[in-house]
């Protein structure tokens, strides 16, 4: 007998990973989503049997999921969570057709025995699950994210959650960390995978070509521009835009975008013809958008608009345990297309590649094994085929050699620093001898007054 | 503060094992709360807007995962019109004391 199927829709990924969890145990098939969009393309892929809905969502409300839902099939129920101060809210869902509301924060036993009272009244008005895949969508992409840590695993299942949905995916991340990956991903595991995958780096158009490059022109719009071309936008119709490094768009051309995202509405260089584009955005950039909206150099309302579904990749060195899956993934597939032997690493590399910081994240690594797969034989990748970690491993000897050498200088010399009253008890000495013993005129070589000069004198003589 | 028991219960609801897995989430999700309250303006709608969504969030899901005190703030401050940027501060670091807190009562446990 297949388990019941539970969606739960919440926006808060420790919320709802923790009522999965819970309800998982319980013996129930669940599936959580982040957002209203993710929610209804899920529903309209295969109706569940109860839906446990949160009011309060980025993109919709949660009330739109729920009339979508019951539009699809009425007979699912819809369990709707919400706090004190929405209540009204839930009124409102209840008149949707809202099966029953609970207050957060509630107990698991609460969640639990309000899902099994819908589920009953699921099972006696007849729900049946039916699985009803959108035409042509993939199942899995062929790219993934390689790796066991909890951020990847966290990564990929906001990334499986969107590419049900249209919802724009705001990907940041240092240079190196896959966010063009994490993008290509998302358009094979949607249905817009047989349309146009479109990437478009924005730090490298310059800023005259770029609304030509994304809006395309027509013939003798500007010099230069001898046939009409299509922009980005329109090669994506259909498809999934990509804009990387998006913070070094210019100002004025943020307004053009955020003008195009509200009304998928937009016109060629050149032309008055307003022409439309249906175009899943992914954007992506390796600085915090939000000190860039803080700073003024990124509109705010923009970033609003685009940063719907966020997702942060973690740098390597934050995900020590993959290092070495990677490598070896990278290993393979290098040797596979060099048509070389190597079947894993030593434990000294092993070793160098987890102690290592890369700066350059995965594209580092990639390269650093495709260097060496290129440039070396054998079955096994020892550290000296890696001249970079060997100099990376000098370097790290030298400086820490030079630190042992300056410590002990340094605590050679501390013992050589003299006492002030002793420099000062010399210097007088000095002086007096230098004087044939008469203080007052060393006094005044010194500095000081002749009493000062006594009474120094009677007190070292006291102390001897 | 963190409410022990509420960890205890919630780690023989799913699992102690699942529960270190979930309990990174919570301490990744205040992570981006934090990061995000640092940067946001209370002059604007907006701004208001982000941390009003902030509060509904954070005092659901930290009365959730035991951090109380941190869940009370937060439904203190979600009650009010505007909160103002001493409140922000004041909230910034309950989210950083909790968070220290709770990762440090799921270790002493485990």
């Amino acid at each position: 007998m297949s388990k019941p199927i539970l969606y739960i829709v919440e926006d808060s990924i420790a919320a709802g990973a923790m009522y999965k969890a819970y309800l998982e145990k319980k013996g129930y098939e669940v599936s959580h989503f982040v957002d209203g969009f993710s929610a209804m393309s899920a529903i309209k892929n295969k109706v569940p049997d109860v839906i446990i809905q949160d009011v309060c969502l980025p993109d919709v409300s949660g009330i739109d999921v729920l009339k979508f839902a019951k539009k699809i099939d009425k007979k699912t129920e819809v369990v709707v969570i919400t706090s004190n101060s929405s209540i009204d809210v839930a009124v409102t869902a209840m008149r949707e057709g809202a099966y029953d509301f609970i207050e957060k924060p509630f107990e698991n036993e609460i969640l639990l025995s309000a899902v099994q009272s819908a589920l009953e009244q699921s099972i006696s008005s007849g729900t049946q699950t039916v699985s009803t895949n959108l035409p042509g969508a993939k199942v899995k992409s062929d790219i993934d994210f390689i790796g066991d840590s909890i951020s990847v695993q966290t990564v990929k299942r906001i990334l499986n959650s969107a590419a049900r949905s249209k919802a724009s995916v705001f990907v940041t991340g240092e240079s190196g960390t896959g966010k063009e990956v994490c993008a290509e991903y998302l358009h094979d595991c949607s249905n817009r995978h047989d349309k146009s995958f479109v990437a478009i780096n924005c730090a490298a158009i310059p800023a005259d070509l770029f609304e030509s490059e994304f809006f395309g022109h027509v013939k003798g719009a500007f010099s230069g521009a001898i046939s009409d071309r299509k922009g980005a936008v329109e090669m994506a119709n259909g498809g999934t835009l990509f804009l990387d490094e998006l913070c070094e768009m210019a100002l004025p051309l943020q307004a053009k975008l955020l003008r195009f995202l509200q009304t998928g509405l937009y016109s060629r260089v050149g032309s008055s013809d307003v022409v439309s584009s249906d175009v899943r955005v992914v954007c992506a950039t390796n600085r915090n958008p939000q000190k860039e909206v803080a700073d003024g150099r990124f509109r705010e309302d923009l970033y609003y608009r685009l940063n719907v579904i966020p997702v942060n990749l973690p740098p390597l060195r934050e995900r020590e345990e993959d290092i070495i899956i990677l490598a070896h993934f990278f290993l393979q597939q290098k040797c596979k297309s060099a048509n070389k032997l190597f079947k894993g690493f030593s434990k000294n590399t092993e070793k160098a590649f987890l102690s290592y910081d890369w700066p350059g994240n995965i594209r580092e690594l990639q390269n650093v094994i495709e260097n060496c797969v290129v440039m070396n034989e054998g079955d096994t990748v020892e550290l000296d085929m890696l001249p970079q970690f060997k100099k990376e491993a000098l370097k790290s000897n030298v400086s820490t050699a030079k630190k042992s050498l300056l410590s002990e200088i340094e605590a050679e010399l501390t013992d050589e620093i003299i006492p002030l009253w002793q420099v000062e008890k010399e210097a007088i000495e000095s002086a007096v001898h230098i004087c044939n013993g008469n203080i007052p005129l060393a006094a005044v070589k010194l500095g000081i007054s002749a009493s000062t000069l006594y009474r120094k004198i009677k007190n070292w003589e006291e102390l001897a | 503060m963190i409410n022990t028991t509420k960890i205890e219960q919630l780690k023989c609801d799913v699992g102690t094992d699942i529960f270190l897995e979930l309990a990174s989430h919570f301490a990744n999700e205040l992570e981006q709360q934090l990061k995000s309250l640092k940067l946001v303006s209370t002059e604007n709608k907006d701004g208001q807007d982000s941390i009003h969504n902030t509060l509904h969030t954070l005092k659901n899901t930290a009365s959730l995962y035991g951090a109380d005190s941190l869940a009370n703030m937060a439904s203190q401050y979600y009650e009010k019109d505007d909160v103002n940027s001493v409140e922000v501060i004041e909230l910034c670091i309950e989210i950083s004391n909790s968070r220290r807190d709770f990762l440090k009562a799921i270790s002493l446990g485990e």
